[in-house]
C-alpha cells in the first residue's frame, strides 16, 4: 500500500541572526540545524511513534509537517504530492486532511471564546459550514464522549482530561486522514492517560485515522503505536516496527530511554544503563555521532564522525559504529 | 518505630471559598521515620500540594487547619511563632520545589545564593563558600569551585535542579520536602536525579517527604507510601505492600493504569471512569464509592474503617480481605 | 445579565471606585444636558456686571467680560469630555491596528512601526502643539491631532507586546495550523484577549487628556476663543487671579472632578479586572 505521508530525508535549519549581522560578521551560515534529514513513511491507518527528550526536535518536524517552519531540504509528501514550498493557497486544502493536536490541553483553545464556538473553527477557516452548526458540534462532542451541554462552558472551566478531548474533536472535525498528536497524555493524570489513549485507538478503528504521536513516554508509544522513530539532536538513532525497536534495540540511547522507562517495582533489580549528562543544545551539537558525550560504550571512533545507516532486517534502521548485540529472547 | 520526625495526626484543611468550603485534606494520619523516605502519590486534586503547605505552613490566605496537628520533631507547627517557625525552615526542614528554572533567583551567582542561605553559621565566608562547593562537588556538578561565580541561567535543567538539591541539603536538615522534583525533567535525567536523592539520603541520614505521581520514582525511591485520594490517605505502608499486596481499589486501579506496568502491549488501556467528586458537597460513605469496582451498599452510607493488613500497612475500605 | 450584577457589585465594594464612578457620571451628565444646566447664555456679555462675585443670581460669578461662570463650566465640560473621547478612542484604535500589525506581522513591519512609536513618542506635547499651530493655525482639530500622536503610540508598544506574548501561545498556533489567516488571528483570538487591559489603561488616560486640552487651551494654542473651555475659562480668570479668584477657583475645580474620578475609576477596574489580583468569579 501506498503510505499515505512519506517525509524523506526533512532537513529544517534555524536563522541564528540576521541577513545583515550574518553579512557584517562575515558568517556565510548563519544556521543551526534543528531537524537532520529524517525519513519515515506513515501507512493508512497505522500509528507512527516519535519519541525523544525535550530538546530533541520532534516537535520540529511536527510543525514542519503542518507547514509552520520553513523545510530547508526534503521532501514531505502526502497522499504523493509534495507539501514542501507549496504557497499558503495551495497548502490549505492539505490542512483540512492533516490535523494538529497540542501538548497543553487547556492552553491549545483560545480561552475567550465558548467550546462551540472553538469547535466551529475549522468549519469557518476552511468555509465549511454545515447546514446545522449545532447538530455538528454536538455529533463531535459526542464521538469525544463529552454531553453536547459542555459547549456553552469556556475553556478554564474543563478538567485536563475534558480539555483534551475538546482537542481530539477540534481535530477530528474536517474528517481528517492524519492526526499528528504533540504529547497526548502530557499533563494528564495516569488514570485519564488511558482514556484519551484509548479514545484515540477506537477512532482509529471507526474512521481508518492515522496517528502520528509525538511523546517523551516510551510506555505510551509502546502500546499505542505500530512503528517507533528514537529521536536525539534532530536525528533518528533508530527506527522501526515498535516490537523490534523495543525487543531487539541496537542503539545504546534507546536502551538507556527503555531502562528509564522501567515498570515500578521496588524489588526490580534494576539494570539500569545509566547515561550521564543531558541533552547538548543545538548551538552546541557534538561532532561526529551526536550522542557520544553521554554513550556508555563511546569509542574514539564515535567522536570522529557520524556512523552510516545500518539496518537489521525489515523497516529496522538504527545510526551506531558499535550497535549493541541483539538480547536474546 | 522511632520517635517520627514528621508527625501529622488527623489533620483536616479547609479552603473557604465564595462557593462554599472546600474540605480540601480529611483526617490525614501520616509519620516520617528518621532517616527514611517516605512517598505521597494521588493524582491531580487529591491534596498533596494543600499538605505540604500545611506542613511548612506556607498556606493559602483563605485556608485553615480545621482538625488535627502537625508535629514536626515533636513541635506543634501550627503553634509556633513566626520566628520559632523561620528557625526551623531551611534548617531543620527544608524544600526542592518542582520548578528547577524558577527556584533559583535569576540575579545572583549560584555561590551567593549558597553563602547566603548559611546565614545562621557562624563561619568565614570562605569556609561557607567552600562548603557549598564542596556540596555542589557532591551532587555531581563539576569544576564546582568555578561554577560559584555562574548564574542560574549558566545550568541546564537538570543541573539546576541537582543544584537547589545542594542548596536544600546545606543546612543539613532533618526533614527534606521534594515536591515533585523530577517532573519537569527528562526519563533519563529523572533516573540520575533520583538515583543522586538515594545516595545523598543515605549519606545524609535525613528524612524525605516525597510527592510524585510518578509511580516508577515512587518504588524507585522510597521506604513507604501513601496513596491519597479526593483529600484523603486510602492507604499507606511500606513500599512492598503497597506495590505488591495494594489493598485498596484505588491503589489498585492506580498501579494497572500506568502503561509502563502492562507487559502485553494493548491497544486498549484499563481507566478509572469517572470523576473526583465535589469535596464542597463530600458523598456520604466511602469517597470512593462511585468509581469503584468493588462498592456495595455500604460503601455508599458508612465512612470506611482504618484497616490493618500487615504492619504499618492500613488501608481504609469496607471491601477488604485481610 | 449576571455579569453586569456582578460588576456592579464589586464596583460598589470598591469605595473609591464607586465615589469615582459617581464623579465620572456628574461630569458625563453635565457635558449630555449642558443646554438645560445653564443659567445663562455662555457668550452673553454683561459689562455692568464684570468680575462679579458668587451670587444666586450668578453662582459662580462672572467674568471680565460679564459672561456667567457656571454656564461657562458646564458647557465647557461639552468640549473636555468630547475632545477626551475622541482622542481616547482614536489612540486606541490607531494603537490597537498598528500594535497588533506590528506584533504579529513580519519582522520589518515591527521595526518600522516600533521605530514610528518611539519617534512620535519622544516629542514633547507642547512643542509639537505649538509647532502644528503656527502651520495651521488654533482649533480644536489641532488639539486633538497633538494629542492623538502623542498618546496611540503608548497603546500601541502595549498591543505589539501583548500580541507578541499570545502569538506564542498553543492556541494561536492551533490556529494557524488549521489554516486560519491573519485577519481572523487578530480579530477572534487576539483582540478580546487584550481589548479589557486596554479599556483600563484609557479610561487613566481620559483625565491626561482632559487636562492636555486645558493646558493647550490655557496656552491659547487649543480652543479658539468664544468657544468655553476649562483652560480657556482659567486663562480668563488667570489675570485677575487677585482680586476675583473664583474664576480659577470655579474653572479648576471640574477639572480636579474629572481628574479624580477617571482615576479613581479606573483604577478600581484594574483590581477588579486584572486576573492576578482577581481572587474567584
Amino acid at each position: 500500500m501506498a503510505p499515505l505521508l512519506e517525509v524523506d530525508h526533512l532537513r529544517v535549519r534555524f536563522k541564528t541572526k540576521s541577513a545583515v549581522k550574518a553579512l557584517i560578521e562575515k558568517d556565510d551560515d548563519p544556521y543551526i540545524d534543528g531537524v537532520m534529514g529524517v525519513s519515515f513513511a506513515i501507512e493508512p491507518g497505522q500509528t507512527y511513534g516519535l519519541v525523544g527528550e525535550s530538546g530533541s526536535g520532534k516537535t520540529t518536524v511536527a510543525r514542519a509537517i503542518m507547514g509552520l517552519l520553513p523545510v530547508h531540504s526534503g521532501a514531505i509528501r502526502f497522499h504523493g504530492e509534495n507539501l514542501v514550498g507549496l504557497s499558503r493557497d495551495r497548502i490549505k486544502p492539505f490542512r483540512r486532511d492533516i490535523a494538529l493536536m497540542f501538548q497543553d490541553p487547556a492552553g491549545s483553545l483560545s480561552p475567550r471564546l465558548k467550546i462551540r464556538s472553538i469547535l466551529a473553527e475549522p468549519f469557518r477557516i476552511h468555509d465549511m459550514m454545515p447546514e446545522n452548526l449545532s447538530v455538528e458540534v454536538a455529533r463531535l462532542l459526542k464521538m469525544v464522549n463529552l454531553s453536547p451541554s459542555m459547549g456553552d462552558l469556556y475553556p478554564h472551566q474543563l478538567s485536563g482530561g475534558q480539555a483534551r478531548r475538546v482537542g481530539v474533536a477540534r481535530a477530528l472535525a474536517l474528517s481528517p486522514k492524519l492526526i499528528i498528536a504533540d504529547e497526548p497524555t502530557a499533563g494528564l493524570d495516569v488514570s485519564v492517560q488511558g482514556e484519551i489513549l484509548n479514545l484515540m485507538a477506537q477512532l482509529q478503528n471507526d474512521m481508518g485515522l492515522s496517528f502520528l504521536i509525538i511523546t517523551h513516554n516510551l510506555a505510551v508509544v509502546r502500546h499505542v503505536s505500530d512503528h517507533v522513530a528514537i529521536m536525539y539532536l534532530g536525528r533518528f538513532l533508530e527506527q522501526g516496527p515498535t516490537q523490534t525497536v523495543f525487543h531487539r534495540m541496537r542503539h545504546p540511547y534507546t536502551q538507556a530511554l527503555l531502562s528509564a522507562h522501567a515498570s515500578p517495582d521496588p524489588d526490580a533489580v534494576h539494570h539500569r544503563i545509566s547515561i550521564s549528562g543531558e541533552i547538548p543544545g543545538l548551538v552546541s551539537r557534538p561532532r561526529g555521532c551526536e550522542f557520544h558525550t553521554r554513550c556508555p560504550g563511546v569509542q574514539e571512533k564515535c567522536r570522529r564522525q557520524f556512523p552510516d545507516k545500518a539496518g537489521a532486517g525489515k523497516d529496522h534502521r538504527y545510526f551506531c559504529h558499535y550497535p549493541l548485540s541483539v538480547p536474546e529472547n | 518505630m522511632a520517635e517520627p520526625v514528621l508527625n501529622i495526626r488527623n489533620l483536616s484543611v479547609n479552603y473557604f471559598t465564595p462557593r462554599g468550603t472546600v474540605q480540601a485534606l480529611r483526617c490525614i494520619n501520616l509519620q516520617v521515620p528518621p532517616a527514611k523516605v517516605v512517598g505521597l502519590v494521588g493524582e491531580s486534586g487529591c491534596g498533596k500540594s494543600t499538605l505540604i503547605s500545611a506542613v511548612i505552613r506556607l498556606m493559602a490566605e483563605n485556608a485553615r487547619v480545621a482538625a488535627g496537628e502537625i508535629r514536626f520533631l515533636g513541635q506543634d507547627m501550627h503553634r509556633l511563632s513566626s520566628r520559632d517557625l523561620q528557625n526551623i525552615r531551611g534548617k531543620d526542614m527544608s524544600m526542592v520545589f518542582q520548578d528547577p528554572m524558577t527556584a533559583l533567583n535569576p540575579v545572583f551567582t549560584v555561590g551567593r545564593q549558597m553563602k547566603d542561605i548559611q546565614y545562621r553559621d557562624a563561619v568565614s565566608r570562605k569556609e561557607k563558600l567552600k562548603r557549598a562547593s564542596d556540596m555542589l562537588s557532591l551532587v555531581g556538578i563539576p569544576d564546582a569551585v568555578s561554577r560559584l561565580d555562574n548564574y542560574p541561567h549558566h545550568f541546564s535543567g537538570g543541573m539546576r535542579q541537582r543544584i537547589t538539591i545542594a542548596m536544600a541539603l546545606l543546612v543539613q536538615p532533618k526533614l527534606l520536602i521534594a515536591d515533585e522534583p523530577t517532573t519537569a525533567l527528562d526519563a533519563t535525567l529523572e533516573v540520575q536525579i533520583i538515583r543522586l536523592l538515594k545516595e545523598l539520603q543515605t549519606g545524609f541520614q535525613c528524612a524525605i517527604l516525597f510527592i510524585s505521581h510518578h509511580l516508577n520514582v515512587i518504588a524507585e525511591l522510597c521506604d513507604f507510601v501513601g496513596v491519597m485520594y479526593a483529600g484523603e490517605l486510602v492507604e499507606k505502608g511500606s513500599v512492598r505492600d503497597i506495590f505488591h499486596r495494594p489493598g485498596h481499589p484505588y491503589t489498585r486501579a492506580l498501579l494497572e493504569c500506568d502503561p509502563s506496568v502492562i507487559a502485553e502491549p494493548t491497544r486498549f488501556l484499563p481507566t478509572i471512569p469517572g470523576e473526583i467528586p465535589s469535596l464542597i458537597d463530600l458523598p456520604a460513605g466511602c469517597i470512593f464509592h462511585d468509581r469503584c469496582p468493588r462498592a456495595a451498599q455500604v460503601c455508599k452510607n458508612t465512612p470506611p474503617p482504618e484497616v490493618s493488613l500487615a504492619e504499618h500497612h492500613t488501608a481504609a475500605c469496607h471491601c477488604l480481605e485481610v | 445579565m449576571n455579569w453586569t450584577k456582578q460588576f456592579l457589585f464589586r464596583l460598589y465594594h470598591e469605595p473609591m471606585g464607586f465615589f469615582g464612578m459617581i464623579l465620572v457620571t456628574l461630569v458625563i451628565l453635565s457635558a449630555l444636558f449642558a443646554p438645560f444646566l445653564t443659567t445663562h447664555d455662555h457668550n452673553a456679555l454683561d459689562i455692568a456686571n464684570r468680575l462679579a462675585g458668587p451670587s444666586a443670581e450668578h453662582w459662580m460669578g462672572t467674568d471680565q467680560l460679564g459672561r456667567d461662570v457656571f454656564s461657562r463650566v458646564v458647557m465647557g465640560s461639552r468640549i473636555a469630555v468630547w475632545v477626551a473621547l475622541v482622542t481616547v478612542s482614536m489612540s486606541l484604535g490607531i494603537g490597537l491596528v498598528l500594535g497588533m500589525m506590528a506584533g504579529y506581522g513580519p519582522k520589518w513591519l515591527d521595526a518600522g512601526l516600533l521605530l514610528l512609536f518611539d519617534t512620535l513618542r519622544s516629542f514633547p506635547t507642547i512643542m509639537f502643539a505649538l509647532a502644528l499651530v503656527t502651520v495651521f493655525g488654533p482649533s480644536l482639530q489641532t488639539v486633538i491631532i497633538v494629542i492623538v500622536a502623542t498618546t496611540f503610540p503608548v497603546y500601541g508598544r502595549m498591543v505589539r507586546t501583548q500580541t507578541q506574548a499570545l502569538g506564542n501561545q498553543e492556541f494561536i498556533v492551533a490556529e494557524e495550523a488549521m489554516g486560519a489567516g491573519m485577519g481572523r488571528i487578530l480579530g477572534i483570538h487576539i483582540l478580546p484577549n487584550i481589548i479589557g487591559p486596554l479599556f483600563i489603561v484609557a479610561s487613566m488616560d481620559i483625565p491626561v487628556v482632559v487636562t492636555i486640552e486645558a493646558g493647550l487651551s490655557f496656552l491659547g494654542v487649543g480652543v479658539r476663543p468664544p468657544t468655553p473651555s476649562w483652560g480657556s475659562i482659567l486663562n480668563d480668570g488667570y489675570a485677575y487671579i487677585r482680586n476675583t479668584p473664583w474664576i480659577i477657583i470655579f474653572g479648576g475645580l471640574p477639572l480636579i472632578v474629572t481628574t479624580l474620578g477617571f482615576t479613581f475609576l479606573g483604577e478600581s477596574l484594574r483590581d477588579i479586572f486584572d486576573p492576578k489580583l482577581r481572587r474567584d468569579l
